[in-house]
C-alpha cells in the first residue's frame, strides 16, 4: 500500500474517533457492557456463559451499527459536501483513496472492538472466568463479519441513490446473510425448480454469515476448527469483490 | 488505460468469487454440520418473534440464554395451588425443591435446546427436575434421547438415561452411584447435586446426604441452591448430632 493511502488511512481514523456518533455507541457499549453483569446474574448457574454471550452480542452489535453507519457516509458525505474534490485534485489514484478510506474505517472499528473485549474480558475474569482461546476466535471472526458487512456498505453507498436506502439495504443483507442455511433448507424442500435456482442464487451471492459466526459454536471447538481457514478466505474474498465492485462505481463518479 | 483497468477490476471479481465457491465447497460444512435444528423445528411458544429474531441477527447462544433465563423464572414461580379459588398459593415444603405440575416445563427446555442444541446444562438441568422432582420420567428420557441425537459425543446423557431406568425400578443402590459419577463433571447442574443429597436423605443415608449437601454449598454459583443447601445442612448436622459446619 501506498503511503499517500496510509495518509488517508490515518486521517480516516482520526476522523472517526472525533465523531460524535462514534464515541457514543463507545460509551453506550461500555454501560452495556456494566449492565450485562445483571442480566447474567438471573442465569443461575450459567451467569458466566449468559455474561460471556450477551458480552460478545454488544460488541459485534456496536460494531456493526457504527461500522454500517460510518461506511455509508464515508464517502457519501464527502460527495455531497464536495469536499472530496479537494483531496482528488491532488496527484491521488482513486483506489488509494476507496483503500485508504476503508481501511481508516476498519483500524477504527477494529480498535473499538479491541477495547470493549479487553473490558468484556475484565468482566469476565472477576466473575471467575477461566482463559479459553476460542474467545479470541470468537472476536476475531466477529471482526470478519463487520469487514465484510462495511465493505459491502461502502459499495451499496455508492451504488444507492440515498444513505438512508444503503443502510437499509445493508441490514436487509446483515439479517439475510444470517437466514442463508434456512434459505439453502428452503430451497431444496420446494417442488418449483425455478425458485429453488432463484434462492440457490441468493444464497450464493449474499454473504454467508454463518459460517464467520464462531460465537455461536463457542462449545463445538471441533466444528469450528474444521473451517477456520475456510471462513477467513471467504471473508477476505468476499470483501476485496466489494471493494472492487465499490472502486468500479466509484471511477465513474464525476465531481 | 480505463478499458485496461475495468478488465483487471472484473478478473479481480471473477477471481474472488471462484475462490470463494471453492472455499464453499471445499471447506464449509453442510447445515447438517452446524448442528442447528431447521426453523420449523424450533418451539416459538409465546417468543416467537425473539426467538426468529434472534436467530435472525445471528445471536443463537444469546437467544437460547434469554429462553433459559425464562426457563428458570417459569419453575421458580410458585404455582397456583389447591387454594387458588380463594387465592391462595401453592406453597413447598422449604427442604424440598422444584416440586409441582409446572406442565409446560419440558416445552420450555425444549425450546432452550432446539435454539441452541449444544446447551449441555439445559437438557441435564430439565432432565434432573423431570425425573426426580416433577415425577415425569418419560418427558425427561425423550428431552435426554434429543440430546444424544444432537450431541452423541456428550456422555452425561447416558449417564442420566441410565439412572431415570434404575430409578423406575427402584434401584436405589445404582442410581446414587451414577449420580455420584456424573456430580464430578464440572458442568454438573447444581439441581442434580441437589437430587442426589435428596436421594440420600429419603433413604436415611444422612452422613453421604451431608457431604453431598456440603459440595452443593461449596460448588453452585446460584445463590438459592446456596440457602437450600444451608437448610439441608442445619437439619441433616441436627439429626447426626454434629456441629453446625
Amino acid at each position: 500500500m501506498t503511503a499517500k493511502a496510509l495518509s488517508i488511512t490515518r486521517y480516516t481514523v482520526i476522523q472517526l474517533f472525533r465523531n460524535k456518533l462514534f464515541s457514543i455507541l463507545g460509551i453506550f457499549g461500555c454501560i452495556l457492557l456494566g449492565a450485562s453483569l445483571l442480566i447474567a446474574s438471573l442465569g443461575g448457574d450459567q451467569q458466566l456463559r449468559v455474561l460471556l454471550d450477551l458480552g460478545l452480542a454488544c460488541l459485534e452489535f456496536l460494531a456493526l451499527v457504527s461500522g454500517v453507519f460510518a461506511a455509508v457516509t464515508l464517502i457519501l458525505e464527502e460527495m455531497e459536501a464536495r469536499t472530496i474534490a479537494l483531496v482528488l485534485i491532488r496527484p491521488l489514484h482513486r483506489a488509494e483513496y476507496l483503500v485508504g478510506r476503508f481501511l481508516g474505517l476498519l483500524t477504527a472499528l477494529l480498535l473499538s472492538m479491541g477495547i470493549m473485549a479487553a473490558l468484556h474480558l475484565g468482566l469476565l475474569f472477576f466473575k471467575g472466568w477461566r482463559w479459553d482461546a476460542s474467545y479470541l476466535v470468537a472476536v476475531a471472526f466477529s471482526a470478519g463479519k463487520i469487514m465484510v458487512i462495511t465493505s459491502l456498505a461502502l459499495f451499496l453507498s455508492l451504488f444507492a441513490t440515498s444513505s438512508i436506502s444503503a443502510l437499509t439495504l445493508t441490514f436487509f443483507l446483515w439479517v439475510l446473510g444470517h437466514f442463508s442455511q434456512e434459505l439453502k433448507f428452503l430451497a431444496n424442500k420446494t417442488g418449483y425448480p425455478a425458485f429453488t435456482a432463484l434462492v440457490k442464487a441468493i444464497y450464493y451471492v449474499v454473504p454467508n454469515f454463518a459460517y464467520l459466526n464462531l460465537k455461536d459454536h463457542l462449545e463445538g471447538t471441533g466444528v469450528m476448527g474444521r473451517w477456520l481457514g475456510g471462513a477467513a478466505l471467504y471473508a477476505v474474498c468476499y470483501t476485496v469483490a466489494c471493494l472492487t465492485l465499490a472502486l468500479g462505481l466509484f471511477r465513474r463518479k464525476e465531481f | 488505460m480505463e478499458q485496461r483497468s475495468s478488465m483487471i477490476q472484473l478478473a479481480m471479481v471473477v477471481a474472488c468469487t471462484i475462490a470463494v465457491g471453492v472455499a464453499a465447497s471445499l471447506r464449509f460444512p453442510q447445515p447438517a454440520a452446524l448442528n442447528f435444528p431447521p426453523l420449523n423445528e424450533l418451539r416459538f411458544g409465546d417468543h416467537a418473534l425473539m426467538d426468529v429474531g434472534g436467530v435472525f441477527l445471528g445471536l443463537r447462544r444469546l437467544t437460547a440464554d434469554l429462553a433459559w433465563i425464562q426457563l428458570l423464572l417459569y419453575y421458580g414461580t410458585p404455582e397456583e395451588g389447591p387454594g387458588e379459588e380463594s387465592g391462595g398459593h401453592h406453597h413447598p415444603d422449604p427442604l424440598s425443591y422444584g416440586g409441582g405440575r409446572y406442565e409446560r416445563f419440558l416445552e420450555y427446555c425444549q425450546r432452550v435446546v432446539r435454539i441452541d442444541p449444544s446447551f449441555i446444562t439445559a437438557y441435564l438441568y430439565g432432565a434432573g427436575a423431570l425425573a426426580w422432582n416433577l415425577k415425569r420420567s418419560d418427558e425427561a428420557v425423550e428431552l435426554l434421547q434429543e440430546g444424544v441425537q444432537r450431541n452423541p459425543q456428550a456422555w452425561q446423557f447416558h449417564k442420566y438415561l441410565a439412572a431415570i431406568g434404575f430409578k423406575q425400578r427402584g434401584e436405589f443402590a445404582k442410581v446414587a452411584s451414577l449420580l455420584e459419577e456424573a456430580i464430578r463433571d464440572p458442568a454438573c447442574p447444581s439441581m442434580v447435586i441437589n437430587i442426589l443429597g435428596n436421594t440420600y436423605k429419603d433413604e436415611g443415608r444422612y452422613p453421604e446426604a451431608l457431604r453431598v449437601f456440603l459440595e452443593l454449598y461449596d460448588r453452585a454459583k446460584d445463590p438459592e441452591y446456596q440457602t437450600t443447601a444451608l437448610k439441608q445442612i442445619r437439619w441433616l448436622s441436627e439429626r447426626l448430632h454434629l456441629p453446625f459446619p
